[in-house]
This record gives structure tokens, C-alpha cells and sequence, in this order.
């Protein structure tokens, strides 16, 4: 069952067989678990959250949109809106930026299931998130990680609006520059 | 580049984010939609957007995560199917209802008429105005009912009390609620003004409700 993609993998869970469904819960559960978990900086919170994001999964696995985006990239946004929902009716803001950063950076990668083209894509953009101004980075993560808007992360930066809008954007142009240019080279 | 395109460059990276709402990102897809050049650029930031949400870390699932999550599909499979049923039964009732309508009205008038099967669905409420449920009923009164809970409600068996002014609390029969889950069909008397109908535990306490 590993060997089979992740979109293969979801039509099965969307044609209700019990063993992709077992199979998909099995591939995403550290990556979902995970994100919840860096969210929420909450294991029971985010035991909660990863159940529920799981479950909408297979109730609405059929109306996935591959042309939306990868399998992966579906799932974790269903629990990263899941997570921030919970952390905005218990408490003002997230974790500590700092903390987070720091295991965005130093994180393994995606697991056995992701092709060789995603987890290179993935290293390179861990590699360009480096090359990026703190100030820049500590930004993108809080947005294009945790999902957090730009009112959220000028509170969590204590800074003005203007200025986390500035810094979200100028890191997405550079990334997406470092990206393509390597894209370019090869 | 355009002027709108200028525009639409400058909030691309929010729009990729999923940043952009209401007015401001329906003029930006609005435009991108049409221009090819904009379309490349918000394509290759959502890309990047795409990969940085799988940045996160991965964590190890408390042990039984994966039990757990397999063991609420399989609940909530059984509790669609048992919905559907019950809800195509309710809607069959209304059928059988409405047919007995038009029957008795030809034979009273002797003309063509027609009574809609028509249904009402209502929340169940529980405290703080949480929705624990729903109440489907057809019309008339007595009204075919079916009354699902299937969140926060404690396990246990509840009575069902219809209030209604001026009629009173009438009890009309009993809810066994297991795992989180329970359903209950039968007749309930809507005649009167504020109608509703509540679950109330062992204690008399009052756990949730739906207005008829």
C-alpha cells in the first residue's frame, strides 16, 4: 500500500475501502499529528484537532481537486484551519515563533509516501527559507505554516500592519525567485 | 504590465497565502482569471505556498491514534446510513400523509387538490446554544418526527418532553443515547403556540432542545 500514490490512495478512502482508508490515516498521521501539535503547542488539543482533521478527510475525500494542489497539501490545510480555530477561541496567539522556527528548519522532511521531486522541492525551500533576513523568515513561517493573517502576525511580532504585509510578501518573491532560479539552473 | 496588473502583483503573495478576502481577492481572481502573465505568477507563489504548509514538523500520534480515528468513520458511516433510512422513512410517512390528505378532500369536494410533504429541520440545542443535533418533522400535527443527537450529549437515557402553549409538558417517549449517539422516531403534537421539544435526564435537567 506504500507504494501506491496519494491520490490513488484517497479515491480508495473516497470508495469507503476500509484498507486505504487504514493506509491513509497510517501515511498522514505523523505529518497531520504534527502540524496540529505545532499549532496548537498542545498534544491533547492537537490529538482533537488531527482526529477531526482525519475525519473530514474521509467524509470529503471525494471532492478533492488534484488541480487545487497535492493530497498532502489538501490534508494539512484542512488541519491547519482546524488548529487555528481551536487556538482563536482559547487563546490569543500561538506558540513561541522562535521554537517553531527552529523545528520548521531542522525538520526531517516528508516521509517515505512523498516522491523524490516534493521532498527535494521541500529541502530547497528549507534551504531559501535560510538565506532569508530573520525578520522575513519568522514572518513566512507564521503565515504560510500556521496560517496565520497579517493582523495576527503583526500582533505576534509587535509591529505595525504595514510592516508584517511587507514582510510576508517580500519573503514570498524571494522564495519563489530562489525556487525558480534553481528550477532554471538544473 | 497593466495598471490592475500592478495591483494584482503586489497582494499576489497574499492571495497565493490564502491571505485575501471578500472584495479584495474576488477582484484580484477576477483579473488574474483573464490575464495569463498574472495566472503564471500566482501559480508559482501558490506553489511555493503549497510546500511551505509541509514544512511543519512531524510527530509521533499518541499511541491508539490511528484506532481511534478508523473507529469514528466507522461510526459516523453507520450513523449517515441510519440517518438517510430514517429520513427517507420520515419523508415516506409525509408521502402516505399527504396522500390520505388528497384523498379525503376529493371525497369531501370532489376536486383536484394536491397537499405538499413538506419537511422541517431544526436544531437541537444544548447549553451555550451548541448545536448537539437536529429534529426533522413533516407537517401537520401530530407531526412524523426523527430526532438525532450526535454531539456533547452524555451517554444515557433521556425522556423527550413536548411544551407547548397552551398545551402544556407532554412526555412522548425516550432517547438511549450510546457513544456519543441516539435517535428517536415517533409522532409529536406541534398544535399551539411555542412549541419545542427537550431532552431532560434522570436529574430533570434539561440537556437540550429544538423549537417545532
Amino acid at each position: 500500500m506504500w507504494s501506491v500514490s496519494d491520490e490513488s490512495l484517497l479515491a480508495g478512502v473516497a470508495g469507503r475501502d476500509p484498507d486505504a482508508t487504514e493506509a491513509f490515516v497510517a501515511r498522514f498521521q505523523r505529518r497531520v499529528y504534527g502540524l496540529a501539535r505545532s499549532i496548537t503547542g498542545d498534544s491533547v488539543l492537537a490529538e482533537d484537532v488531527a482526529q477531526e482533521a482525519m475525519l473530514r478527510a474521509w467524509r470529503h475525500a471525494s471532492a478533492y481537486d488534484p488541480r487545487r494542489g497535492s493530497v498532502a497539501t489538501w490534508l494539512l490545510t484542512i488541519t491547519r484551519n482546524l488548529a487555528i480555530d481551536q487556538v482563536r477561541v482559547r487563546r490569543p496567539s500561538v506558540g513561541d515563533p522562535d521554537e517553531l522556527l527552529a523545528s520548521v528548519l531542522a525538520a526531517t522532511g516528508p516521509g517515505p509516501a512523498e516522491t523524490a521531486v516534493v521532498t527535494e522541492q521541500i529541502e530547497r525551500l528549507r534551504t531559501a527559507l535560510q538565506g532569508l533576513p530573520p525578520e522575513q523568515r519568522r514572518a513566512i513561517v507564521l503565515a504560510g505554516v500556521l496560517g496565520l493573517s497579517g493582523r495576527e502576525v503583526a500582533e505576534a511580532e509587535e509591529i505595525p500592519l504595514g510592516t508584517a504585509k511587507t514582510r510576508i510578501r517580500t519573503a514570498m518573491l524571494r522564495l519563489r525567485a530562489v525556487l525558480a532560479h534553481e528550477e532554471r539552473a538544473e | 504590465m497593466s495598471r490592475e496588473c500592478t495591483a494584482v502583483r503586489e497582494v499576489a503573495p497574499d492571495l497565493a497565502l490564502g491571505l485575501l478576502d471578500g472584495e479584495a481577492r474576488a477582484n484580484a481572481l477576477e483579473h488574474v482569471h483573464g490575464c495569463p502573465s498574472c495566472q503564471a505568477v500566482v501559480a508559482e507563489l501558490s506553489g511555493v505556498a503549497d510546500l511551505l504548509v509541509q514544512l511543519a514538523p512531524e510527530a509521533d500520534a499518541p499511541p491508539g491514534f490511528e484506532r481511534q480515528v478508523l473507529d469514528a468513520t466507522r461510526r459516523d458511516r453507520r450513523m449517515r446510513r441510519r440517518w438517510i433510512t430514517t429520513v427517507a422513512a420520515v419523508a415516506a410517512a409525509a408521502v402516505i400523509g399527504a396522500v390520505a390528505v388528497v384523498r379525503v378532500v376529493d371525497a369531501g369536494r370532489g376536486q383536484q387538490e394536491s397537499a405538499a410533504a413538506a419537511l422541517h429541520t431544526a436544531p437541537m440545542r444544548g447549553a451555550n446554544d451548541v448545536k448537539v443535533g437536529r429534529v426533522v418533522t413533516t407537517a401537520g400535527s401530530p407531526a412524523q418526527a426523527i430526532i438525532t443527537v450526535d454531539y456533547a450529549v452524555p451517554d444515557g437515557e433521556y425522556d423527550l418532553v413536548v411544551r407547548s402553549t397552551p398545551g402544556g409538558s407532554q412526555t412522548v417517549g425516550a432517547m438511549t443515547v450510546r457513544e456519543g449517539h441516539g435517535t428517536w422516531t415517533g409522532s409529536l403534537s406541534t398544535a399551539g403556540s411555542d412549541a419545542s421539544i427537550t431532552m431532560v435526564d434522570g436529574q430533570g435537567t434539561v440537556v437540550c432542545h429544538a423549537s417545532l
